[in-house]
C-alpha cells in the first residue's frame, strides 16, 4: 500500500519502478521456461534408465509449473492468502489424483477393442 | 474524503478489504483451486485408462511432439506476454499494456489453431476419435477441455482489449502506435497463413482463414462498439484477473504436456 | 460510480424494487435467501410425498400401490430431491439470509452472481423434475451408477434430464460459494477477526470450500456420461473397454464430501442456538471451528468407504477404513463442546432448542450406526441394506432436517419479524421427533434381518411385515409434522406475533439490526470488540461493546438490480434442454411437433449458448452500478462519524 509519508514523494513513481523491475525477472523466467521445455523434449529421447527420465520430467514440470505461479501469477508479491487458497486446490487435487492412480491395476485380459 | 485519499490510487481503494486482497481477485483464485479440481479429475481419468490399458494404442504412432512442443513454447511465451500486459497495466502504460495484449491473444490463437490441426490430422489421418477407443475419448476430452478454456481467455482478453480502444474511430490515430499495432494485428495471421500454404501444405483451408480473417477483424472492431472506452485505470484489476486464469491454464498445459505427451515416449 | 447511470447501455437498469420484476431482478441476499427457502421448501414436501408414497408400498407385503418401474423412479427422484433440492437449498437459504448480517456486511461480495446461484437452483430443480412430466422418471438411484445409466440400459430421456439437471444445479452452488468465501473473508466489519467469526458463519465457509472443491469431480463425471450417452464415447461403456468401477469413484470423491456439506451447515446452527438457549457461551469455540474445519478436509479423504464391497484391495480398504474412523474423533469434539455448552447453563426449552437437543442425540445414533460400517467387514452385512437406509436418515434427518427446522424456527423472527407460536412449535417437534424414530428406527432390525434396500416388495415369509408397517405409520405421522411445521411457518408469516429486534436475547451480530433488516443491512458499520457482540452490548463490560461509524456524507452504496443473471440462467435452461433432447423425436418434446424429424443438440444448445453468452456480456457491460440510501437519525443513534483519514468510502 502506498502510505502517504511525510517525506515528499520522489518525483518518479517508485511503483513504477518497481514494475520495471519485474520486466527483467518476467524475462529471465520466460528464458528458464523455454530452456526446460527444451531439456524435456531432448531427455525422453536420450538412451537413459526410464525411471530416472521420468523423475527427471516430473521434477522440471514441477518447476515450470511453480515458476508460473510464483513469478508470472505474482504469488510471490501477493499476500500469502492467495497461495493459501490455490495450494488447498492444488493439494486436495493432487491427493485424490495420486490415490485413484493407486487403485487401479493393468487389466490382464487387454482392452476388449 | 480527505485530499489525500483522493489522490490515491484507486486500485489501492479496492484493497481496502479485511484481507488486503481485492474480492475479484480472491474469488479468481478460489476459482483456479476449484478448476485444480477440474482438471484433476480429467487428468486421472486419462492415466487411469492409460495404466489399466498399457499396450492398446501406442500413443507415439499418433502424437506429432514437434507440433506439441512448439505449442507449449508458444503457450509459455503467452504467459510471458501476459505477465507484461498486468505489468503494464499496473504501470499505467496503455500502449505498451495493448502491444503485450495483442501478443497474448495472437499466441493463444495460434495455440488454439495448433490444437485444431491437431485433431482434424488425428481424427482424418490417424482415426482417432471420441469414440474410436477409450484414449481417443479421454484424450479428446482432456484436451478439449483445456481447449475450450484457452478459448475462453482468447475471448475475454479480447474483450478488454477492446475495451481500451477509443470510443471513437476519429480519436484512433491521437492514440500512439495504435494503428500500427492493429495494423499489425490484422495482417500478420493472413501472413503466416499464407506462408504456411506455400512453405508446408498446399491446402486451402489457410488461404480461406487468412481471407476470413481479413473480413473479420474489421467486422469484430465494429460490433465491439459498445466496449470501446470503458478501459480505465481501476480496471487493471480485472485484467490482472483475466491474466490469472489465463497463467492458470498454461500450467495445466504444462501438466498435460508431460503426463499426456511427453511420458509416452519414454 | 457515485450515482446510478440507469440507463447506460442498451436496455434501462431494472429500478423497481417490489412486485415480480423486483424479485426477478434482485440482487439483495435477503430476498435470494427467501427465494432458496421458498423454492427448497416446497422441493422437501415434493421429496416428503415421494418418500411417503415408497413407504405406503411397502407398509404391507407384496403390495401393488405402484409398480417396480415407478418404484425405482421414486427413489431415485426422493433422493435426488431431498439431497440437491431440498437441503443443499435450505443451507443455501440460510447463508444467504444470515451469514452477511452475521458479518456485518451490506451485501455479498457480487450481488448479481448470488442471484445467479438462486435462478440456476430454480432451474435445476425444474429440469430434474420435468422428467415427471414427460413420464421418464430417472430410475437410477440417486448416485447413478454406471452401467445401468449408460444408454442401452437407460434408453430413455429420464436419465438426461438428471445429468443436466445436476449440471445447472452444480453452477448454482459454485457460484454462490465463490461468493460466500469471498465475503467471509474480505467483508467482515471492522473488529470481527476469524476467531470472532458466528459459528455459522465459520461453517458457511468450510462448507463453501467443501462445494468448490468437490462439485469439479461431479461435474466432468457427469460430462463423461453424457458424452457416452450422446456422442459414443467409453468412459463407462465396459464394451468400449470403459470401467463402471470410474463412475463409483468420481461420483463418491463428490459425494462424500457432499454429505457434510449437508451436515456442517447443520453443525453451524446448532452452534449458535445452543449457547442463546443456555445463556451460556459455546464452549470451546477454537476447537468447535477447528474441528469442523478437520471435518472437512478429512471429507476428501474417505470416499472409497462407499466402496468397500467391490473389493479395493487390502492397502486400499484398510486406509480407507482408518481415515473414516479418525473422522469421528472431530464429531465426537464437537458433541461433546455442545454437551459442554449446555452444561451448567440456564436452559430455555423453546421450539428451537429442543430441535437442537433432538439434533443432538439423533445425530449421535446415525453416527454410532456410521461408525460400525466404517469397519469393512462390518460393512459388507450391512450394505445396501435397510441398515444404510437407517443410518443416513438419522443424520439427513435426524442430523441436518432437525438442525434446518430449529435454524427455522430461531431466525423466523428476524427475517419476518414476527413470532412463531412456540406452543404448537413444541408440538409439532414432537411430532416429528416420534415420527422420525418410529419410521426409521425399526429399518436398523430390518436391515439386519436381511431386508435389502430399493426392494419394489418382498414377502411375507421374510417376517419384515410388523416393522414395515410401524415404519410407514411413522413416516406419515413425520411428513404431516413437516407439512404443519410449513404451513405455521406461512400462517405465521401473515398472522405472527410481532416479535421486536432480538426476541431470543441471542448473541450474534444479526440479531443487532432490525427485524426484518433494511435493505443495507446495518444503517452504520458495526465496530466489532467480542465474540458474543450482541449479548455483551447488554450485559458486557463497557470496553467490549460495540462501536458504531455512520456512513459518510454520501450515504450507503446499494448494488444495482439486474436482468442478466436470469438470462443467463435461462440461456442454460435452453441449452440444457437442447442436450437432453439430443437425437429425440420432436414429438416427445411437445406431441403436436412432427414424430419424423430429429432434434440436433445444436438446435437449443447453440441457442442456449449464444443467450447464455449474450448475457453474460451484457452482464460485464452494465457494471455493478448502484446508488445510494441515508439511513434515519434514529438508526444511527450513538454512532460516530467516520475517520477522514480512512477515506470516507460508501
Ligand atoms: C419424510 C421423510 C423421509 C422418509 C419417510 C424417507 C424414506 C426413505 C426410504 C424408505 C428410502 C429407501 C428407498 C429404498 O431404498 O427402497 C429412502 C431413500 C433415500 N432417502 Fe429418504 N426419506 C425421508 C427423508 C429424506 C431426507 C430428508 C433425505 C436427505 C436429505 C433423504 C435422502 C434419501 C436418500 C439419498 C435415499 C437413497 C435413495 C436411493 O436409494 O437412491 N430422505 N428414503
Amino acid at each position: 500500500m502506498s502510505k502517504p509519508t511525510e517525506h515528499p514523494e520522489p518525483s518518479f513513481n517508485t511503483h513504477v519502478l518497481d514494475e520495471h523491475q519485474k520486466y527483467f525477472t518476467f524475462f529471465n523466467v520466460a528464458m528458464a521456461l523455454i530452456l526446460i521445455t527444451a531439456i524435456e523434449l531432448v531427455i525422453v529421447y536420450l538412451p537413459i534408465n526410464i525411471m530416472i527420465v521420468f523423475c527427471a520430467l516430473a521434477i522440471l514440470s514441477m518447476v515450470k509449473f511453480l515458476a508460473v505461479i510464483w513469478w508470472f501469477m505474482h504469488l510471490r508479491w501477493d499476500r500469502a492468502l492467495c497461495t493459501i487458497l490455490f495450494m488447498i486446490g492444488l493439494l486436495v487435487a493432487t491427493g485424490t489424483v495420486t490415490a485413484l492412480l493407486f487403485m487401479f491395476e493393468v487389466d490382464p485380459n487387454g482392452a476388449p477393442m | 474524503m480527505s485530499d489525500l485519499a483522493a489522490h490515491a490510487d484507486p486500485l489501492e481503494e479496492l484493497k481496502q478489504t479485511n484481507t488486503g486482497v481485492e474480492n475479484k481477485k480472491m474469488a479468481m483464485w478460489a476459482f483456479l483451486a476449484s478448476d485444480c479440481m477440474f482438471f484433476g479429475t480429467l487428468i486421472s481419468t486419462h492415466l487411469i485408462y492409460r495404466k489399466i490399458y498399457p499396450t492398446v494404442v501406442d500413443p507415439t504412432q499418433i502424437f506429432s511432439i514437434e507440433l506439441t512442443g512448439f505449442s507449449s513454447f508458444i503457450l509459455l511465451m503467452s504467459s510471458f506476454l501476459m505477465a507484461l500486459t498486468v505489468s503494464s497495466a499496473h504501470k499505467g502504460n496503455l500502449t505498451s499494456m495493448r502491444t503485450f495484449l495483442l501478443g497474448t491473444i495472437l499466441f493463444g490463437g495460434v495455440f488454439l489453431g495448433g490444437q485444431v490441426y491437431e485433431f482434424s490430422h488425428f481424427v482424418h489421418e490417424k482415426g482417432l476419435t471420441l469414440s474410436s477407443s477409450v484414449f481417443g475419448s479421454t484424450f479428446y476430452t482432456l484436451t478439449g477441455t483445456h481447449g475450450i478454456h484457452v478459448a475462453l481467455g482468447v475471448f475475454w482478453l479480447a474483450m478488454w482489449f477492446f475495451a481500451t480502444l477509443p470510443k471513437k474511430f476519429s480519436q484512433f490515430t491521437r492514440e500512439e502506435r495504435l494503428p500500427a499495432q492493429l495494423i499489425t494485428f490484422w495482417v500478420a495471421l493472413p501472413v503466416v497463413m499464407v506462408l504456411v500454404y506455400f512453405i508446408h501444405h498446399h491446402s486451402t483451408a489457410y488461404l480461406l482463414i487468412a481471407a476470413g480473417w481479413l473480413v473479420l477483424f474489421p467486422v469484430l472492431m465494429l460490433v465491439t462498439t459498445p466496449l470501446r472506452g470503458r478501459y480505465s485505470h481501476v480496471n487493471a484489476l480485472d485484467v490482472e484477473t483475466a491474466g490469472l486464469y489465463w497463467h492458470f491454464v498454461d500450467i495445466v498445459w504444462i501438466i498435460i504436456f508431460t503426463a499426456v505427451y511427453l511420458v509416452e515416449y519414454l | 460510480m457515485s450515482t446510478t447511470d440507469a440507463t447506460y447501455g442498451i436496455w434501462n437498469r431494472p429500478l423497481k424494487k417490489t412486485g415480480i420484476v423486483g424479485f426477478l431482478t434482485t440482487v439483495d441476499h435477503k430476498k435470494i435467501g427467501i427465494g432458496y427457502a421458498i423454492g427448497a421448501l416446497f422441493f422437501l414436501l415434493v421429496g416428503g410425498v415421494e418418500a411417503l408414497i415408497i413407504r405406503l408400498q411397502l407398509m404391507v407385503p407384496e403390495n401393488n400401490l405402484v409398480d417396480a418401474r415407478t418404484y425405482n423412479e421414486l427413489f431415485t427422484m426422493h433422493g435426488t430431491t431431498m439431497v440437491f433440492l431440498a437441503v443443499m437449498p435450505l443451507s443455501a437459504a440460510f447463508f444467504n439470509y444470515i451469514m452477511p448480517l452475521q458479518v456485518g456486511a451490506r451485501d455479498v461480495a457480487f450481488p448479481r452472481l448470488n442471484a445467479l446461484g438462486l435462478w440456476c437452483f430454480f432451474v435445476g430443480g425444474i429440469v430434474v423434475n420435468l422428467s415427471w412430466l414427460y413420464q421418464v422418471a430417472p430410475a437410477i438411484g440417486w448416485f447413478g451408477y454406471a452401467p445401468l445409466t449408460t444408454k442401452p440400459y437407460s434408453p430413455d430421456i429420464g436419465t438426461d434430464f438428471w445429468i443436466v439437471g445436476l449440471q445447472i444445479l452444480g453452477i448454482a452452488s459454485l457460484a454462490g460459494s465463490f461468493n460466500f468465501i469471498t465475503t467471509i473473508l474480505n467483508m467482515r466489519a471492522p473488529g470481527l477477526s476469524m476467531m470472532r467469526l458466528p459459528v455459522f458463519t465459520w461453517m458457511t465457509l468450510v462448507t463453501s470450500f467443501l462445494i468448490i472443491l468437490a462439485f469439479p469431480p461431479i461435474t466432468i463425471a457427469l460430462v463423461e456420461l453424457m458424452f457416452d450417452r450422446h456422442f459414443g464415447t467409453h468412459f463407462f461403456d465396459v464394451g468400449g473397454g470403459g470401467k463402471p468401477i470410474l463412475w463409483q469413484h468420481l461420483f463418491w470423491i463428490f459425494g462424500h464430501p457432499e454429505v457434510y456439506i449437508l451436515i456442517l451447515p447443520a453443525m453451524g446452527i446448532i452452534s449458535e442456538v445452543l449457547p442463546v438457549f443456555s445463556r451460556k457461551p459455546l464452549f470451546g469455540y477454537p476447537l468447535v471451528v477447528f474441528s469442523g474445519a478437520v471435518i472437512g478436509f478429512l471429507g476428501f479423504a474417505v470416499w472409497s468407504h462407499h466402496m468397500f464391497t467391490t473389493g479395493l484391495g487390502i492397502v486400499a480398504t484398510s486406509a480407507f477404513a482408518f481415515l473414516t474412523m479418525l473422522i469421528s474423533i472431530p464429531t465426537g469434539v464437537k458433541i461433546f463442546n455442545w454437551i459442554g455448552t449446555l452444561w451448567g447453563g440456564r436452559i430455555r426449552f423453546t421450539t428451537p432448542m429442543l430441535f437442537a437437543l433432538g439434533f443432538i442425540w439423533m445425530f449421535m445414533l446415525g453416527g454410532f450406526t456410521g461408525i460400525m460400517h466404517s469397519s469393512p467387514p462390518v460393512d459388507a452385512q450391512q450394505q445396501d441394506s435397510y441398515f444404510v437406509i437407517a443410518h443416513f436418515h438419522y443424520v439427513l434427518i435426524g442430523g441436518s432436517i432437525f438442525a434446518l427446522l430449529c435454524g427455522i424456527y430461531y431466525w423466523f423472527p428476524k427475517v419476518t419479524g414476527k413470532l412463531m407460536n412456540d406452543n404448537i412449535g413444541k408440538l409439532l417437534f414432537y411430532t416429528i421427533f416420534v415420527g422420525f424414530n418410529l419410521a426409521f428406527f425399526p429399518m436398523h432390525i430390518l436391515g439386519m434381518t436381511g431386508m435389502p434396500r430399493r426392494t419394489h416388495t418382498y414377502k411375507a415369509e421374510m417376517g419384515w411385515a410388523e416393522p414395515n408397517f410401524w415404519s410407514t405409520i411413522g413416516a406419515l405421522i413425520l411428513g404431516f409434522g413437516i407439512l404443519f411445521v410449513v404451513i405455521q411457518l406461512i400462517y405465521s408469516c401473515f398472522r405472527g406475533q410481532p416479535s421486536g429486534e432480538n426476541p431470543w436475547d441471542a448473541r450474534t451480530l444479526e440479531w443487532d439490526t432490525s427485524s426484518p433488516p433494511k435493505e443495507y443491512n446495518f444503517g452504520y458499520t458495526p465496530v466489532i470488540h467480542s465474540r458474543d457482540q450482541v449479548w455483551e452490548n447488554k450485559y458486557g463490560a463497557a470496553e467490549k461493546k460495540m462501536g458504531k461509524i455512520a456512513p459518510g456524507p454520501h450515504g450507503i452504496h446499494m448494488p444495482d438490480q439486474s436482468w442478466w443473471p436470469l438470462m443467463v440462467a435461462i440461456g442454460l435452461f435452453i441449452s440444457g434442454m437442447g442436450v437432453i433432447f439430443h437425437h429425440q423425436p420432436m414429438s416427445t418434446l411437445l406431441p403436436f411437433l412432427p414424430e419424423g424429424i430429429h432434434f440436433h443438440i445444436l438446435y437449443f444448445t447453440g441457442f442456449g449458448m449464444v443467450v447464455t453468452f449474450m448475457s453474460i456480456i451484457l452482464w460485464a457491460i452494465e457494471g455493478p452500478g448502484g446508488y445510494h440510501l441515508h439511513p434515519t437519525a434514529e438508526e444511527l443513534e450513538g454512532a460516530v462519524q467516520p475517520d477522514p483519514q480512512q477515506g470516507g468510502h460508501h
